[in-house]
């Protein structure tokens, strides 16, 4: 048996989070951390958590792992281990080791544990770290995923929350591929769209990353499930606003009709929810602010960098391949958080 | 008034379902869908908002939502229907391409389960999988999607040769001369410029495509190449051999009879 039961009724991916409310809801209940030396935790909104070793090393440790958002077990193994691996990414880390999460069925072929575990090891390697073991449940349904293990300068550590007024915002990756793989579960997803949304959830945010470290970043985070506007939010926090170009947001190419065809995920709407208050929509149509919204499965980094670098920045990361865009800069606080226009 | 009870569907199928089922109503009719989550009626309302028709909810109980929605009629559907219409056809045109053609692939496969069923009898949450609770079930669908194989090499594999191997030996006679025959006629079928369609393995054949197995490096070359690999799920369990499956995908016997009567050429060691 091989296809079906990767065949997903139920949505994979950063789909499959947990809404941000209900999240920040029981996060705020556990004790915090009291060690000096642990440079990021939950505390902040952070990809991952960040520990000084000494004074100029520290670890970069993360993990993530899901249900398949796509058919092709190979595939789904690569997109896992590119949105695992990215966090390190988002916080200005290198990749050393990685660790398998697997969940799997004990009756389902393991030719497609195979191809899952093979399509994974892929990414690390290309992302120049070990996979050195794992850890393996018999589950009902597949999941699978890496717990990461980075290395970072405690001084080059890049903050979700570092922007700094007059930036602007890069992103790096089209937004949509929740919409897409959405459609795709509708068997109503095209070809071409199909093939860039896989084309960019496997391609590993090292590139961009390694990109950025050239010119004056303030604040970095990579955009996943909670979907762009939200993972916007947390980055200007209190402190500003963040306007946001719609013309300028890079976005695969059939979303718009997708979103007519209301191929939208429960996550989409939760994240909706989360943060609707904090923002402002001038002019936006209905299937942009879906897309704005759309839960992302390894997105591209959003980058809030000194608006002089913003041009060059731009086209270096262009000739990666994938559509992205300067979309947006960061003002004075207003009344919202992000003003989409 | 038309009801639709999406409970224990995930987003979007109820979402989708109404929208449909608004499409083909007569203007005024009401549409009632029944879902289990707040996000759902959410969903459901955006529609309604959406596409600027009168919408209610109502929480009936723990999980229980009914929503909903007056039809504008088909023709409302926008301004200009000529126009929108033909748009709409355009749009549509590819993914009924898609469907026709992936229920061909099932039909031919004897796959009683069509594609989409989950949309139109969706699981409840905890119910799912199907195959998980009954690996013997329905049968799969080819693995052309899953293991992606090349237009090319696929030329290799002859349409409706199957290969139908029940023992481990090959002939009568000695035990182990019977070992060595079936391993070397595996590896010389690998070798083959036709190779079959299929291979069904069952019995003692089973243990070809399990671990330990000196076959398995031919059988998963052939199936590299195209070729589907069957192992017959009732023989791995009575051998006690279901974990160590090597290759291919585990098949039950109305696969395993609707393969052999569809074939044009079968072929036994």
């Amino acid at each position: 048996m091989s296809e079906e039961k990767i065949v997903f009724c139920k949505g994979g991916g950063c789909t499959a989070k947990l809404g941000p409310a209900v999240l920040s809801h029981v996060l705020q209940k556990l004790p915090r951390p009291e060690d000096p030396n642990l440079l990021v935790g939950f505390g902040g909104c952070d990809d991952g958590a960040v520990y000084r070793l000494t004074d100029d090393l520290a670890i970069v440790q993360t993990l993530d792992f899901f249900p398949p958002m796509v058919e092709d077990p190979h595939l789904f193994g690569q997109i896992a281990a590119a949105n695992a691996l990215s966090d390190v990414y988002a916080m200005g880390g290198e990749v050393k080791t990685a660790l398998n999460i697997v969940c799997f069925p004990e009756t389902m072929d393991l030719n497609i544990l195979g191809e899952i575990l093979l399509g994974g090891s892929e990414k690390v390697r290309e992302a120049g770290g070990v996979l050195a073991g794992g850890h393996s449940i018999a589950d009902a349904d597949v999941k699978y995923g890496l717990s990461v293990t980075g290395v970072i300068h405690p001084d080059r550590i890049w903050s979700n929350e570092g922007c700094q007024e007059g930036d602007v915002l890069i992103l790096t990756k089209p937004l949509g591929v929740g919409l897409v793989c959405t459609a795709d579960r509708m068997k109503a997803a095209r070809p071409a769209d199909l093939e860039l949304a896989y084309r960019s959830m496997t391609t590993l945010n090292k590139y961009a990353a390694e990109i950025l470290k050239k010119y004056r970043l303030h604040g970095c985070t990579d955009v996943t499930g909670f979907g762009f506007l939200a993972h916007l939010c947390e980055m200007v926090g209190e402190r500003y606003t963040a306007v946001v170009e719609q013309k300028a947001i890079p976005f695969i190419p059939g979303c718009p009709d997708y979103v007519e065809e209301f191929y939208l995920t429960a996550a989409a709407q939760r994240n909706r929810n989360h943060v609707e208050k904090k923002l402002e929509f001038c002019n936006v149509s209905f299937a942009m602010e879906e897309i704005l919204f759309d839960p992302q499965t390894s997105g591209g980094l959003l980058a809030s960098v000194a608006a002089e670098d913003g041009p060059a920045v731009l086209e270096e990361i262009q000739r990666l391949g994938l559509p992205c865009g300067i979309v947006g800069k960061i003002q004075k606080r207003g009344e919202a958080a992000v003003v989409v226009q | 008034m038309i009801c639709l009870d999406k409970r224990g569907c995930p987003c979007p199928i109820p979402v989708v379902e109404a929208k449909k089922a608004l499409e083909s109503a007569e203007a005024g009719t009401w549409v009632e869908v029944l879902v289990d989550n707040a996000v759902a009626v959410q969903n459901l309302r955006k529609l309604a908002a959406h596409k600027g028709l009168a919408a209610e909810d109502e929480k009936r109980g723990e999980g229980e939502y009914a929503v909903r929605i007056q039809s504008a009629g088909p023709a409302a559907q926008t301004a200009d229907p000529a126009a929108k219409t033909a748009d709409s056809a355009a749009r549509t045109a590819d993914p009924a391409a898609r469907t026709a053609e992936v229920n061909d692939g099932h039909g031919a496969d004897g796959d009683g389960l069509p594609d989409d069923l989950d949309l139109e009898s969706c699981q409840l949450p905890g119910g799912g999988e199907a195959a998980t609770e009954n690996p013997e079930g329905p049968a799969e669908p080819a693995s052309s999607a899953v293991s992606g194989s090349p237009a090319e090499l696929a030329s290799l594999v002859e349409k409706g040769m199957v290969l139908v191997i029940g023992s481990d030996q090959m002939g009568q006679g000695d035990e182990k001369l019977g070992h060595m025959l079936m391993k070397s006629f595996v590896y010389a079928a690998a070798k083959q410029d036709r190779l079959p369609e299929t291979i069904l393995l069952f019995n003692g054949g089973a243990r070809l495509s399990c671990e330990g197995s000196e076959s398995l490096e031919d059988l998963r070359e052939m199936e590299k190449a195209g070729c589907r690999i069957l192992t017959c799920g009732t023989c791995l369990d009575f051998y006690g051999l279901k974990e160590t499956l090597a290759v291919g995908e585990i098949t039950n016997m109305y696969e395993i009879v609707e393969t052999m009567t569809a074939a044009r050429k079968l072929v036994r060691p």
